[in-house]
């Protein structure tokens, strides 16, 4: 392709879903049918040219262009190995959910607005994923964060705006943080590209202090203890699509930054010297078993999932601040992995949840006999977060564990395999609960399912508009289980060979 | 690793991984069919896996088979199938045929039957993955597919009881599967390499890791083989079970875990050449060793005292894993010099497989018929089961170590064994050599209780009519009962031919072996030893069953369990869930507190502002104001007073000349009257022309005051009107001020 070519088209990456956005806000009396196309197309777009970046990035081209929109810094992009193996996630991602919101959202008057919000939001993260310095990082990424504080307070009930103003007054904290320490990038080595493999070269307070910000920022985003606690609330109160959206999408922004951090403005090497890594560990590792004691106690699935995704957070952020290659691998490839079985969750229990007409773990007993694909996809992910080999999770737990070993901490890899058993502990019980325990009817009574299902109507749970069975919420339900197991399966695991070559630009 | 040198490519191996494999996911597409088409289906597929298994362990015998998948889960999955492997398949692969067979007749009164086959397939690919697994890291991913998939077989009934257990039992399992997973990590980053081989030398780790990754290892291991401290699941899990899953379980399953202990602690840890004594391996089997002993002689007492078949019998295999690790025990203590424990150990895992996998299908047969597992409504069943209880018996004459039947041929390799250990190592060992034989007379009383109290003796409960045996049922329990009398009357055979071969790859010392094969089972001391068990045993059985010890239960707190695990993890996981609870409501407290406390810090801020902006307008601005407009009144008074009160005198006086003039001189009188008008009217004129100039200059120096607040500057540009409103004149910073303190005041007025 030509390289002018290919410059235009990454820009409609970023500019497809924001104009989807603008052009579904403009139709939003048109039939449905129209804007579930519009929809469709403006998050398919994205990663139909996201997939056509791959050859170009296999040949070794250069993918960078600077425009000079907002003068002196200017807006610029580029794509190196491990931006597109994020933008390819984060365009998967959308896609699938977007597939999935347009059926959950059904009947949602101010559907319009939430999806015109959500579609604005996917665009600031491909952005994020595609920026080339820490300006327009951080463009895309207040951006972003604005435009996810209208999907939380979408119901618009009194706790839901509370969770947003929790959420907004941490984003602008975590704006204002990073603007900050963006400053004192630029100030102290005069740029803030990414890609040049370690601005900073030698250790001086403020570089400590942008160091502390950056932290603070990407902290926050990815919900590390203990900036974590926008993020229940935020889920809990949001529709369920946007906090798949937040967590399979923007909680990895986060992660991405703090590992652009890590590898382009200080270089691993220049803060393997400086040790300012170190207290990460502790936090990550205290993230990983806090998150899980409290996921533990809750009765409600979102906010279980929630929580259970502050401890996955912190494999990520444990494996980058361990500054070693294996490490980082690991959490990169978990990036990926935690997106497939959060996802996989998050949707199944949107379609759980709308099904049995309940979020309480302790109502869904026998979900399994009512939606058997659903429930089984759902055990196939909980089985995932748990760590068990053919899937995804285990591959990154190997190469975290592999890192932690490597920089003599074994007392990581027990955090890592009890955070296992506790992601075990209350994970399983939802499957088992969901398939054994309340009896089929033995032999093939079909009885007891039906009364099973008149008892559940009875309780006013109707299906409402939403419809487990329809293929908008089954087949992103599937994808994302078979993406769960099928890459450690496949005989060359290719995302784990595209994070070992991103990831080891930076070593 | 020069094991693996010669080793042949082989798609055997995968292949019979993916037979079970593929056929639990044809389970859902055969639900539409009749029932005997996927009954037909399982045997057919279970079968196939068989006979593949044969003929695996035929090529094993020449080279070891191999085949890898190098990009399996970014780390590689090895398959490399060495005698060893391949005997322990066939076994398996054979139980698990005879299993499929018997499920066909029993799984009729269960419910969910496609899951239980879909299950039964699953676990038999995980099983049957450990013994064909190349290294431990693929045997770990088999290992942990087995314990997921065979959840789904102990809980299958769904009753209460079996929830309960298979909770137990799964996360046992998963915590079993992370302890071996760590030390599989352990293992990996001392000595770089997971395979099935001598790792010991390569080992580079100090002392206490290396303990430290074998007992990870171990407990990982154990808690699958029931090892003494972490058995509790398996007298809880088996039962509940169905019986052929029971039987899978006990015969088959339990021995991945001893098969993974004997890699561990006889081969991976062992040292290649000499000085075996005091080395990591002889010390882990020491310890295993002593487990062992525990595990047989605690689980024998406790079988002593149930009363439901399922549970003697699961307890019994409690006991019996404690033989098999005393045998892993003995030959990793001896190292080179212990072939015996090694072979005893192989050929009791061989016994166990049959005699306890026949027992528990039996057992089946008679609950599927008579819907009770207690041995207090049991009784005389022989006249009902003619063929069950003849098998029974003979299953049970293996177990007990009667000469003739299997039990007794490894039962006597054990004993040699571990005498062996107490001659060539610690004499301690003299003791578990007598605990050894008292849990074998402590076996023969619980097997004869079981024996007759369901079998023999009489008829407790009229059962009327329990219908008969099907063919089915007694073709396979008769295999078992073949197995059991051919392995006991040819024990020679079996050991020269099948069992000595296994010793490959383990780095026996030649001599040893050698003496192995010229080994006389019939010798006058074994024969004596059995016999004083089993005499011990009868006595046992009549002082018990005189006494009614037999139905004297234990308290349940005395038992490990009550004493020491439900504290134990009811503690933490109270203490975690506290912890947990808490903390998510104390952080977001610790958020959110604050919040109020700013704002009512931001508040009174703002009270203190307004106060001190009201303190201003009250007292600087309003004052000086006021001082001004006090000024300049005060001044206009004065000039007002000083004209008006200037002015009178001088009025009087013209008065009074104008009446002086009128009254006088009328002309003169009037020109001067007129003259003094014009004088007083002049002085009048200048005095408000001066009056007027004071005025304006009071009102310049008020405007220049006022500009002076509003101006950076005094020096002001154009005509005064102009200097007024041309904003060149004004500081807007002053100006905003001002205008704010207006605000303010206007504010704080109202």
């Amino acid at each position: 392709m030509h390289p002018t070519l290919t410059t235009i088209l990454i820009s409609f990456i970023v500019l497809t879903p924001l104009l989807g956005g603008g052009a579904l806000y403009l139709l939003r009396k048109s039939s449905i049918g129209l804007k579930e196309r519009l929809i469709t197309v403006s998050t398919l777009i994205p990663l139909i040219i996201t997939a056509f970046l791959y050859g170009p990035l296999r040949r070794g081209e250069e993918l960078q262009k600077t425009f000079d929109l907002l003068p002196p810094l200017g807006l610029s992009y580029r794509v190196d190995i491990l931006g597109f193996y994020m933008l390819l996630l984060f365009v998967f991602f959308g896609f699938v959910v977007s597939i999935y919101a347009q059926q959950y959202m059904k009947g949602d008057k101010k559907a319009d607005r939430f999806f015109a919000c959500m579609l604005l939001a996917l665009g600031g993260c491909y952005g994020v994923a595609l920026a080339g310095d820490f300006f327009t990082f951080y463009l895309f990424f207040e951006f972003m964060s604005l435009m996810f504080f209208v999907l939380v307070i979408h119901h618009q009930t009194e706790a839901s705006l509370k969770a947003g103003l929790k959420f907004l007054f941490m984003t602008i904290t975590a704006g204002v943080a990073l603007f900050l320490s963006a400053v004192i990038i630029l100030r102290e080595t005069g740029s803030l590209a990414l890609g040049q493999g370690g601005l900073v070269t030698e250790a001086s307070p403020l570089a400590l202090l942008a160091f502390c910000g950056f932290m603070v920022a990407f902290g926050t985003k990815a919900a590390l203890v203990p900036l974590h606690f926008w993020m229940p609330d935020a889920y809990a109160r949001a529709p369920l699509p946007a906090a798949v959206i937040s967590s399979a999408i923007m909680l990895k922004t986060g992660a991405y930054g703090m590992l652009r951090v890590f590898g382009d403005v200080y270089g691993f090497s220049f803060l393997a010297g400086a040790g300012w890594a170190q207290p990460l560990i502790y936090l990550a590792s205290l993230s990983i078993l806090l998150g899980s004691a409290i996921a533990l106690v809750q009765d409600d699935l979102i906010r279980r999932l929630a929580y259970s995704g502050i401890a996955q957070v912190g494999y990520i952020i444990l494996g980058i601040s361990l500054l070693q290659e294996a490490a980082v691998a690991g959490a990169v490839y978990h990036i990926m992995a935690h997106a497939f079985m959060k996802g996989t969750l998050f949707l199944c229990a949107g379609a759980v949840i709308r099904g049995m007409g309940t979020r309480k773990i302790s109502e869904m007993k026998g979900a399994g006999h009512q939606m058997p694909g659903v429930m089984l996809c759902f055990s196939a992910a909980a089985l995932t977060a748990v760590g068990m080999p053919p899937f995804n999770v285990f591959i990154s737990k190997w190469y975290l564990s592999l890192g932690a070993l490597e920089e003599g901490m074994p007392v990581l890899v027990g955090v890592l395999l009890v955070s296992s058993f506790l992601n075990a502990a209350y994970y399983l019980p939802i499957a088992i609960q969901a398939f054994f325990g309340v009896p089929a009817g033995h032999g093939d009574g079909q009885e007891e399912e039906e009364a099973f299902r008149q008892t559940a109507a009875a309780r006013g749970e109707g299906q409402g508009d939403f419809k487990a069975g329809s293929w908008k919420t089954a087949l992103p339900i599937l994808i994302l289980t078979i993406g769960c197991g099928a890459f450690g399966l496949l005989a060359v695991n290719w995302p784990l060979e595209i994070v070992k070559a991103g990831v080891k630009a930076f070593f | 690793m020069d094991f693996l040198k010669d080793t042949g490519f082989s798609l055997i191996p995968p292949v019979i991984i993916l037979l079970p494999l593929a056929f639990s996911f044809l389970v859902p597409f055969l639900k539409k069919r009749k029932e005997s088409t996927r009954d037909l289906t399982a045997v057919f597929f279970a079968g196939i896996t068989f006979f593949l298994s044969a003929l695996l362990y035929l090529k094993a015998g020449e080279e070891a088979a191999f085949f890898a998948l190098p990009g399996f889960l970014g780390w590689g999955l090895n398959f490399s199938v060495g005698p060893l492997g391949a005997f322990f398949t066939l076994l398996s692969s054979f139980i698990w045929f005879l299993a499929v067979l018997f499920s066909l007749t029993y799984m009729g009164h269960e419910h969910a039957r496609p899951r239980y086959y879909a299950f039964l397939s699953l676990t038999q690919a995980g099983c049957l993955g450990v013994f064909l697994a190349g290294d431990l890291f693929s045997l770990f991913i088999f290992f942990e597919v087995m314990s997921l998939a065979s959840y789904a077989l102990v809980v299958h009934t769904e009753t209460e009881e079996a929830m309960e257990a298979g909770r137990l039992y799964l996360f046992l399992g998963v915590a079993g599967g992370l302890s071996l997973l760590t030390g599989i990590l352990l293992l990996n980053s001392f000595t770089g390499s997971v395979s099935l081989a001598p790792l010991f030398q390569d080992m580079t780790a100090p002392a206490y890791m290396r303990y430290l990754t074998a007992g990870f290892l171990l407990l990982g291991f154990g808690i699958k083989a029931g090892m003494a401290p972490v058995h509790i699941w398996l007298p809880k899990a088996h039962p509940v079970a169905p019986s052929p899953a029971s039987a899978l379980l006990s015969g088959i399953m339990i021995k991945t875990g001893a098969y993974g202990i004997l890699r561990v602690a006889a081969q991976a840890f062992a040292p290649e050449t000499g000085g075996f004594l005091g080395s990591t391996s002889s010390n882990l089997g020491f310890v295993i060793l002593w487990t062992g002993i525990a595990t047989m002689f605690m689980a024998a007492f406790i079988a002593l005292f149930q009363t439901n078949i399922k549970r003697i019998l699961a307890y019994s295999s409690v006991s019996q894993m404690g033989y098999i690790l005393m045998g892993v025990g003995c030959a990793a203590y001896l190292g080179p010099e212990g072939p015996m424990g090694f072979t005893g150990t192989v050929f009791h895992i061989f016994n166990h497989a049959f005699f306890k996998a026949g027992m528990f299908m039996m057992a089946g047969a008679v609950y599927a018929r008579t819907h009770e597992l207690d041995l207090d409504h049991l009784g005389g069943l022989w006249r009902k089961f003619p063929v069950t209880s003849l098998c029974f018996a003979v299953a049970a004459c293996g177990i007990a170590g009667v000469p003739g039947f299997n039990g007794y041929a490894s039962k006597t390799l054990l004993h040699h064994a571990v005498e062996e250990a107490a001659h060539q190592g610690s004499q301690i060992f003299l003791y578990a050599e007598k605990i050894f034989v008292i849990t074998s007379a402590l076996t023969v009383c619980y097997i004869l209780k079981l024996t007759l109290g369901v079998f023999f003796g009489p008829e407790r409960e009229d059962r009327g009519q329990v219908g008969p045996e099907p063919l089915l049922e007694k073709l396979v329990f008769g295999l078992f009962a073949a197995a059991v009398i051919l392995a006991g009357v040819f024990p020679k055979f079996l050991l020269t031919s099948v069992i000595i071969p296994l010793t490959e790859g383990f780095g026996f010392d030649p001599y040893r072996v050698n003496y192995l094969e010229k080994l006389d089972f019939w010798a006058r001391p074994d024969l004596l030893a059995i016999g004083t068990a089993l005499s011990l045993g009868v006595i046992f059985y009549l002082f018990f069953s005189k006494t009614g010890l037999f139905y004297r239960h234990p308290p349940r707190w005395l038992s490990i369990e009550s004493l020491l695990y439900t504290p134990l993890v009811r503690g933490t996981v109270l203490v975690y869930t506290l912890l947990g609870s808490s903390l998510e409501r104390g952080v977001d407290k610790a958020y959110v507190k604050p919040g109020p406390w700013f704002t009512s810090l931001f508040s009174r801020t703002a009270a203190w502002e307004s106060k001190a902006a009201g303190f201003f307008t009250e007292v600087a601005l309003k004052q000086a104001s006021r001082m001004y407009t006090g000024i300049g009144s005060g001044l206009d008074h004065l000039f007002e007073v000083i004209y008006v009160q200037s002015g009178i005198p001088f009025k009087a006086l013209a008065r009074r000349l104008a009446y002086f003039d009128a009254v006088t001189l009328t002309r003169a009188g009037q020109a001067a009257a007129r003259l003094s008008v014009g004088i007083q009217d002049k002085i009048y004129s200048r005095w408000c022309r001066l009056a007027s100039c004071y005025d304006a200059k009071l009102h310049r120096l008020m405007r220049r005051t006022f500009v002076a607040f509003i101006k950076a500057d005094y020096d002001t540009k154009g005509d005064p009107f102009y200097q007024m409103i041309n904003p060149m004149n004004y500081n807007f910073d002053l100006v905003v001020v001002w205008l704010v303190l207006l605000v303010i005041l206007l504010l704080g007025v109202r």
